[in-house]
């Protein structure tokens, strides 16, 4: 018989079959947009790092990747923060507390809060790109010693679609956390800043050599806002991004993923700009 | 010397044609399912074979662009064609295959892992560029931190019997991926049919299982005469190899030219129907579908395969990433014969020229490759 | 005059001028403060006056009846307001007002240079008319792809 190729000495995981969990929490977060706490204590807990996703399964429709936004210090209540937009999300963000989900993961890089300790943290995130990142934040701000300035830059579309918009007030009020928010448009009556992302970063001074940024939005925006970083010193190997894609595995075995040589799912979801903007040029890849 | 020391790996020895039937009867004796060539709705495909009788006695396989048609040899040969459009895949990574089935009982679902339904496998007539593909494939699937575990089920006992090509096609490029048609290791017996004087095969033992197959064989020790016979009959397969790809520097030219005009040349006349994905031994490619009953109470995830021309296929909420032929296309050329190098070590082609033949309107692989990133085309 | 001298160069749009350019605009300038509320540009007047912002936020607004105003962009220290008296004497400043209302959102400090004798420097000087041509251009084309790029609404 010919041999299997040998995998490569380590855990390896089977793991197209979804754990169910119930559904604890149900937090409505904007009138699309829904946070659902499952309860993960009948697995003993659920370790992610900061960054990474779970494949959610809700039953008869369908998986969808969705990152974990929740905290990686308490890995009891597992978070995802989910927009409905499709097929599977839509139904998805309609569930009750006592329902259940199925989960697969978790998947993925995460952002590199080992490599950024000792630097200054530069966190800017996008709409719903704010829930992958608040892991980031959570697990800075818990070791809080281990970093320099914790900057969190915010964008959305307007001051009724800030995410997350209590904690984001909570961090601005600690003082070891610079908050700041731009939207597109606003009433007149709003205190924030209105202009995009890359107009928001020329009003903080950072220091290019001691930053490492983790950015996450909408790839247009993360385009931007990558350039508008490496305009202001910063190199492209201290600036992170999380990559989105189409994903029905999260192992690599599906193909769906493909970002030109990469795989969203394994090389990603966060990747480093020097890896990837080349790719990020290239339409439709 | 009447009786022969067992056979071992390495070995060589002549096979009958009854011979490889007694060797079917055994394998099916043990409980092995066999899968090789036979033919169905005129086409060569992959189906059981219980005896020499399902195998495509006397026909041939011509290829071209957009092209396949069975032609009688003349000659009582029965592995005398080339490929045909099932690759072996189709027998470990399943077109379609229940993953997992979930019952709802009030709010509470249960989970009922689907546990392969497996069979011992051997595949006969694995041409040295399906053979590659199968490695391909084991690497895809099982290489990384995490594996495909209905495929690895399946490939967990799995015979390869295969066939030294013969016969190559117009179509045919393995030479040029390195691939083929000599197949060297990866099988567990490799035949080499030979039709004249006698109808014979050359046997060779590839595996430990394959030994002891072969011990169990009748089988003749082979003479100079045979090895030579088989030599020339290899050598028939290069010569009639009727394309080449220039992989120097390919992988690195693709990736260079993502905006190449010739991109759009081809989206002109692709369909995006997918066949190329599905006739290729490599691609492997699936997607995820719930299948509920209905009561609505159980639900089954089935895996089927998906190709990257599906508009579907690279869809982020709210819209495919990849809309146009031109990207799909880009797409699957880039990975097959570019990114594939970058995400596990090889190419992802083994030049069965597949794609080529059963490509409604003959896109050819070799064709596009070549003029991708070309120097700029006069008229 | 000399501490407006150098504050004056140390505003952003200005630090890429020679010393003798800035001591040339400093005739041109005063310093000034807004009081939160107050309007610095009404929509439909005249630019004739160039703002470089030192300190506080700038609501651009539009006022629209039956409708509450929106706030379509903040500016703030180191950004400009009101170009197109650059145009003046030439004869082609048409449909130029102020498209929106600035208000200062808060306490606002500012250098207000006049149009009029900024152009006439730049008429007699035209090294410092290139130089502050440059300078208003590089400003106005950023300001044109971030108002770009807001216009995608990328939030989703």
């Amino acid at each position: 018989m010919v041999e299997l190729w040998t995998p490569p000495p380590g855990e390896r995981a089977h793991t197209m079959v979804p754990r169910m969990l119930r559904v604890d929490r149900v937090i409505r977060e904007l009138p699309d947009i829904v946070t659902l706490v499952l309860d993960s204590a009948p697995m003993g807990g659920f370790r992610f790092g900061p960054g990474q996703f779970n494949m959610l399964y809700l039953f008869g429709t369908g998986e969808v990747p969705i990152s974990i936004s929740g905290n990686p210090v308490e890995p009891g209540d597992l978070v995802h923060t989910i927009r409905a937009v499709g097929q599977v999300t839509r139904p998805m963000c309609q569930v009750k507390r006592g329902d259940m989900l199925g989960v697969r993961g978790p998947f993925g890089t995460e952002w590199p809060m080992d490599d950024a300790r000792g630097k200054d943290l530069l966190i800017v995130a996008g709409g719903l790109g704010l829930a992958p990142l608040r892991p980031a934040i959570y697990h800075a701000l818990h070791h809080r010693s281990a970093y320099g300035r914790v900057i969190v830059l915010y964008g959305t579309r307007a001051p009724d679609s800030i995410l997350f918009e209590d904690e984001l007030h909570t961090w601005r009020g600690r003082f070891d956390c610079e908050v700041d928010i731009t939207v597109d448009r606003a009433p007149t009556d709003f205190r924030g800043h209105v202009g995009v992302v890359p107009a928001l970063l020329d009003r903080f001074s950072f220091d290019p050599d001691r930053t490492v940024a983790m950015v996450c939005g909408p790839e247009i925006m993360m385009r931007f806002t990558a350039r508008a970083l490496t305009k202001k010193g910063l190199p492209r190997e201290a600036i992170w991004l999380s990559v989105e894609r189409s994903m029905k595995c999260g192992m690599g075995v599906c193909g769906h993923c493909q970002f030109g040589p990469t795989f969203a799912c394994k090389d990603g979801p966060v990747m480093r700009y020097d890896h990837i903007f080349r790719l990020l040029d290239i339409r439709e890849i | 010397m009447e009786s022969h020391a067992p056979w071992q790996v390495g070995s060589k020895a002549i096979l009958s044609v009854t011979g490889l039937g007694d060797l079917l009867g055994r394998l099916w004796a043990g409980g092995r399912q066999v899968v090789g060539p036979v033919v169905r709705d005129g086409a060569i495909c992959l189906g059981p074979v219980r005896t020499i009788a399902d195998l495509p006695k006397g026909l041939t396989d011509e290829h071209g662009p957009g092209t396949y048609r069975l032609k009688p040899r003349g000659d009582e040969a029965l592995f005398g064609f080339t490929v045909g459009q099932h690759a072996f895949k189709r027998s470990i990574l399943l077109p379609e295959v229940a993953l997992v089935q979930l019952r709802r009982k009030g709010r509470d679902v249960e989970v009922e892992p689907a546990t392969p339904k497996t069979q011992p496998l051997a595949l006969l007539g694995v041409r040295a560029c399906d053979a590659a593909a199968l490695g391909i494939q084991d690497k895809v699937l099982c290489g990384g931190p995490y594996a495909d575990s209905d495929y690895e089920a399946r490939r967990a006992d799995v015979l390869v019997i295969a066939v030294q090509c013969t016969n190559a096609a117009s179509t045919c490029f393995c030479a040029s991926m390195g691939t083929g048609p000599h197949l060297s290791n990866g099988f567990d017996l490799a035949l080499t049919e030979l039709l004249s004087p006698t109808h014979r095969f050359l046997v060779e033992v590839g595996s430990p299982a394959g030994a002891t197959l072969a011990n169990q064989l009748e089988l003749t020790p082979v003479s100079e005469g045979d090895l030579s016979d088989a030599k020339t009959a290899e050598q028939a397969a290069l010569t009639q190899m009727g394309r080449h790809l220039e992989t120097a520097g390919l992988r690195e030219k693709l990736q260079q030219n993502p905006d190449d005009s010739h991109w759009e040349n081809v989206a002109n006349r692709c369909l995006s129907c997918a066949n190329c994905t599905m006739v290729c031994p490599t691609c492997f490619c699936t997607t995820m579908e719930d299948r509920t009953d209905l009561t609505g109470d159980i639900a089954t995830r089935i895996r089927r395969y998906d190709s990257c021309f599906s508009e579907a296929f690279a869809y982020v909420h709210g819209g495919s990433v990849r809309p146009t032929v031109r990207a799909r296309y880009r797409q699957w050329l880039t990975h097959k014969l570019s990114t594939w190098v970058d995400q596990f070590g090889s190419l992802g082609c083994v030049g069965c020229g597949r794609c080529i033949t059963f490509c409604p309107v003959g896109i050819d692989i070799t064709a596009e490759a070549k003029a991708v990133g070309a120097p700029a085309r006069t008229g | 005059m000399e501490n407006l001298e150098r504050s004056l160069a140390e505003h952003p749009f200005l630090k890429d001028l020679s010393s003798e350019h800035v001591k040339l605009l400093v005739g041109c300038a005063k310093n000034v403060r807004y009081a939160a509320g107050e309007i610095l540009l009404r929509e439909g007047e005249d630019e004739s006056q160039f703002f470089l912002i030192r300190q506080g936020t700038i609501a651009m607004e539009a006022y629209r009846p039956g409708k509450t105003p929106v706030c379509v962009e903040t500016l703030g220290a180191g950004d400009v307001l009101g170009v197109s008296w650059v145009l003046e004497d030439d004869g082609v400043r048409a449909g130029m007002a102020s498209t929106l209302d600035a208000r200062a959102r808060e306490s606002v400090l500012a250098f207000v240079l006049d149009g009029e004798c900024l152009r006439k420097k730049m008429s007699a000087d035209d090294k410092l008319g290139h130089a502050l041509s440059r300078q208003l251009l590089s400003s106005v084309y950023q300001r044109l792809a971030r108002l770009r790029l807001q216009s995608l609404d990328v939030y989703g």
